[in-house]
Formats: structure tokens, C-alpha cells, sequence
């Protein structure tokens, strides 16, 4: 049985989940390993602390944070980018020097749910409307 | 033809579809007022009060039309008489 803890998002069969999405992490993770989401293309570290799994999201520097989780997003969606790509990559970080986190620059609350890859976007509205609402995946 | 029917934009500084759609109606000669909801508190509350969270949101006298769709957004200039061709 898995000691729970505030940081911790690991349940009690061992699972481990993405610290991003809530997506179970597909890999079986073990301690001080970095795993790349499957879902959103978030990098998650696992640490073992005072007998405690913790597993946290990759801080890195910003721009090479978002833009190589938008990267792998895109590859594992095989979505394509345009022009606005780096114009929205720069509202992204942006939004997180102003508001601590990637939120999407065309969503207009600062919730988990509107964090790049947006919910809207992991949940296939690329699918059904051919791009995502600000216009940073586009379907193939 | 512009007129002084009311049509507000719910724009965010950020946004950069936002902008396009700021294009797109300044070509179009719409006068609109612009509420920049990142620097506009009262206008953030109105906004979220209309139930949306996606930018930008054109409010043409009543009609919302979310996010950048130039067809429906020439529709309802049309029906709102705000825009003749």
C-alpha cells in the first residue's frame, strides 16, 4: 500500500498518473525517472521521498517546456502546426510569467483544465472542428 | 456600412485569434467596442457571466458568436443590419 501525500498522485494499486491530465502514466514508472505522458505530452518526475512516491511535472526553462510538450502532443495526435505557432507559444509563456502556469491564451479562466494541452483539446475538438480554439494544433 | 448598433468584442491581450478577429472587423469598417478581459475585471465578471470561457466572443446586439467564424459572423452583422452589401 502507497502512503498518500499532498504532491503525490500515485494510488494505492501503484499506478502512477500524469500530473497534468490525471491520465494514467502508461509506462511503469520507477523512482527518479522522467516519463512523458501518452495522453498530453506532459514530462512527469518520479521521485521516491521519505517513503513517499511523489510524482511532479517537469519544470524546465519555458519556452523549451511548453514547446516540446506541444511537440510531443502533436506527434502523438499526428496533429500539424502553422504560422501562428509561435506567436501562441509566446502568449504561453506569458501567461505564465503572469499567472504561474501555460494556460491556453484563448481560454479565460486560469484553471488545470485550460492548461496546454487544454482539456477541450485532449478531449478530440481537433477532431470534430479541424483546429483547437486558439489555433495551435491543426488537423492533419 | 458601419453604424452605431452595439457590437462588443470580448478580447483577451494574449489571444492572437483574438487579434485576427480585431482585423477581420476593422477591415470590414464594424465599429466595436473591444472589452479586454485581461485588463478589465468588471468586464472578465460580465464575460464569464454570459457562460463562455473560450475567446474572443462577438457580441453583435444580443447574437454571441464564439471565436473566430467569419461566415457566421457576417451572417449576424446582416441580420442585425450592421453591416450591407
Amino acid at each position: 500500500m502507497w502512503t498518500l501525500s499532498k504532491g503525490e498522485f500515485r494510488n494505492l494499486t501503484g499506478d502512477a498518473y500524469c500530473r497534468l491530465c490525471s491520465e494514467r502514466l502508461e509506462s511503469n514508472p520507477e523512482a527518479n525517472n522522467t516519463v512523458t505522458c501518452g495522453t498530453c505530452g506532459t514530462k512527469n518526475r518520479i521521485s521516491f521521498q521519505q517513503d513517499i512516491w511523489v510524482i511532479e511535472r517537469v519544470s524546465e526553462e519555458p519556452e523549451k517546456e511548453i514547446r516540446d510538450r506541444a511537440e510531443e502532443f502533436a506527434l502523438l495526435r499526428s496533429y500539424k502546426f502553422n504560422e501562428l505557432k509561435q506567436r501562441i507559444i509566446q502568449s504561453l509563456i506569458k501567461k505564465r510569467e503572469k499567472y504561474g502556469d501555460f494556460y491556453c491564451p484563448c481560454k479565460a479562466r486560469t484553471i488545470l483544465e485550460n492548461v496546454c494541452p487544454c482539456k477541450e483539446t485532449r478531449d478530440g475538438s481537433v477532431e470534430s472542428k479541424g483546429r483547437c480554439t486558439c489555433g495551435l494544433f491543426w488537423k492533419q | 456600412m458601419a453604424s452605431e448598433k452595439v457590437v462588443k468584442l470580448y478580447t483577451d491581450t494574449l489571444c492572437p485569434i483574438c487579434k485576427l478577429l480585431e482585423q477581420y472587423l476593422t477591415s470590414k469598417g464594424v465599429k466595436y467596442r473591444k472589452i479586454n478581459i485581461d485588463e478589465d475585471s468588471k468586464g472578465k465578471e460580465a464575460f464569464l457571466k454570459l457562460g463562455y470561457d473560450n475567446l474572443p466572443v462577438l457580441d453583435v446586439e444580443g447574437a454571441t458568436i464564439l471565436g473566430f467564424n467569419p461566415e457566421a459572423i457576417e451572417e449576424a452583422l446582416k441580420q442585425k443590419e450592421i453591416v450591407r452589401t
